[in-house]
């Protein structure tokens, strides 16, 4: 494994990335929800998944679609934002985000249209992506891909290691599994609480392959999800270096952007670092 | 019974392609054909029960009709979120198999009574639930289970008990006897303590209720209108069996008038090894006891369980 050599905090937004934040901060104000920063420093990954699949089969449901779990279902507003600039979710539906009545909960829900797999409880997605990507495979859908993306803090929990230890024992080469190490916890730094920093190892020895990269550059996110397409004969995993609440500068890096809800003062001051 | 459940289940395979076995070790002697004859259905996927009750649920979605199997315990507690999350929220018909019920495993210890299973489970919206009492029952179970894109637990005990039955019905009498003003409802594998016990007996009527959730409302309403006393049997708490179950379903009904009894083990952690046979006899539930319970019984006098089974 290659040392990092780079530094997603300095990485500059595109214009795509400034975009969905900007959603991401309307839908989340307007309802008083939490977990703005978990959401934003899972843009990128969540961007560069939808531009490489078929939006069209997703969106009609074809059974040899490619899947997405959002495993960390808490940033369910950066989903549905991104699922919003794809033409996933119509604006209509995305500015019930957290209101009362509304399909979208804070955590992601099945309920929602082109949505595969309701997420909340941390630990479940790998698991059911593993069962999609054995079943992908058992149908002979062998150029659909399963994408999961996990947060660094969720690798916490025990079921994502039976997960990987099955998906690199069944060499499932159409799982790609994407870690959103934001290395901020729910209360302090995943590092502190109960190290992961050898993520990249530890996953390595369950016979995946991995990658270790800045999970804001979305450009090289893309062509590295291209560039494992049915090129690997083993499962993938990518560790993706990211900064919670990355885009708006008093949210980054701060714990308190788990929890805390952005009132008017903050988001216009957060509108001004995303125009 | 699980043997006849695997052969059932293999013959099904064969003409329904939807079918996928998932197992988490377990299955010695039963899995081999499986691997051989549908090496793209079957899977193992080693002790991680978490993780296959979630790769049951991955399955579905791509549009499989999984089955998952392992120790009843293990398949429903173990990975208690990822049915409730993963498998009965989404409504995904998983079927859940599990083997040994009760106390068919009672000298492994507390670890491995299966006495609070339905209990666990029942309180899952979509989850169906399934105890059937004999080898014909079983395959009656599954045939409902068959009938419906539902989750499903079908708990099976060890043994192959069976009973001619004259009923198309899952849930039927196995002693119907005119004059019985006493009926016993029980489910699982307790039953073949109960018909030794009262052989003879024609003052109780025996129902199995194979099905425990749904409960079938409209046949379990004549009962309660026909018989005065009714003593539920299980291999079940009493605080969270069948027993609770109906005592909810007697009172929103409206339907008080019978006497609701409990025979079933006590809730509390087991501190000693022990049989089946050696537990049934600690909790009144060999077939002698019962039968000494149920004469026990007079009408208009107030009953008590055997004060092994008296919760605290």
């Amino acid at each position: 494994m290659k040392e990092a050599t780079f530094n997603p905090k300095q990485t500059a937004l595109t214009s795509a990335g400034k975009k969905i934040r900007q959603t991401i901060l309307n839908i989340v104000h307007n309802s008083g929800a939490a977990h703005i920063g978990s959401a934003y420093s899972a843009v990128e990954i969540l961007n560069a998944i939808f531009s490489g699949m078929d939006v069209e089969k997703i969106r009609r449901q074809a059974p040899d679609r490619d899947r997405v779990l959002l495993s960390k279902g808490h940033a369910s507003a950066a989903l549905y934002a991104v699922m919003h600039e794809y033409g996933l979710m119509d604006e209509a539906l995305l500015n019930t985000f957290y209101k009362n009545d509304s399909l979208l909960s804070g955590h992601v829900s099945h309920w929602v249209p082109n949505v595969e797999h309701s997420t909340g409880a941390l630990g479940h997605g790998l698991p059911v992506g593993v069962g999609m990507a054995l079943g992908l495979k058992s149908k002979k859908f062998l150029t659909s891909r399963v994408f999961v993306v996990l947060g660094d803090g969720e690798t916490h929990e025990g079921s994502n290691w039976e997960a990987l230890m099955y998906a690199g024992h069944r060499q499932l080469n159409n799982l790609c599994v994407l870690v959103d190490n934001n290395k901020l916890g729910g209360v302090g730094f995943t590092d502190t609480i109960c190290s992961v920093q050898n993520l990249e190892n530890m996953i390595a020895s369950f016979g995946f392959e991995t990658f270790s990269v800045d999970g804001h550059d979305e450009e090289g996110l893309r062509t590295l999800l291209h560039k494992t397409s049915g090129r690997t004969s083993r499962p993938v995993a990518v560790v993706c270096h990211t900064i919670k609440g990355k885009g708006v500068s008093f949210m980054e890096d701060e714990e308190a952007w788990h929890y805390r809800s952005p009132n008017k003062d903050a988001r216009e001051k957060a509108l001004l670092e995303l125009a | 019974m699980r043997n006849v459940f695997f052969e059932l289940l293999k013959n099904r395979m064969h003409t329904d392609e939807s079918l996928f076995l998932v197992v988490a070790d377990m299955g010695m002697g039963l899995i081999d054909p499986f691997q051989k004859e549908f090496p793209d259905r079957f899977i193992n996927v080693g002790i991680a029960e978490q993780n296959m009750a979630g790769i049951c649920a991955g399955l579905c979605n791509v549009g499989f009709r999984p089955l998952c199997y392992t120790i009843s315990n293990f398949l429903v507690e173990r990975c208690f979120e990822q049915l409730r999350n993963d498998i009965c929220l989404h409504d995904y018909p998983v079927t859940l198999i599990g083997t040994s019920t009760g106390f068919d495993n009672g000298n492994l210890g507390p670890t491995h009574h299966i006495v609070d299973d339905v209990g666990c489970v029942k309180g899952l919206p979509n989850l169906r639930i399934y105890s059937p009492s004999t080898v014909t029952a079983m395959r009656m179970a599954y045939d409902d289970i068959m009938q419906e894109s539902k989750p499903a637990y079908l708990r099976i005990g060890k043994g192959a008990y069976d009973l001619k039955i004259n009923s198309q019905t899952l849930n039927h009498f196995v002693a119907d006897h005119a004059d019985s003003d006493v009926l016993v409802i029980t489910h699982g594998n307790i039953l073949e303590n109960i018909v030794k016990g009262l052989e003879g007996v024609t003052t109780a009527s025996i129902f199995c209720l194979n099905r425990l959730k749904p409960l079938p409302a409209a046949q379990l309403e004549s009962l309660f209108r026909r018989f005065p006393t009714i003593v539920v049997i299980e291999d079940q708490f009493v605080g969270s069996g069948l027993f609770n179950s109906l005592c909810q379903f007697a009172v929103e009904s409206g339907l008080t008038g019978s006497k609701l009894l409990s025979l079933a083990p006590r809730d509390c952690y087991e501190d000693r090894a022990g049989d089946k046979n050696y537990f049934s006899e600690k909790y009144g539930l060999a077939a002698g006891q019962i039968k000494a319970y149920i004469e026990s019984i007079r009408p208009g006098q107030p009953s008590q369980a055997p004060a092994a089974c008296a919760t605290k």
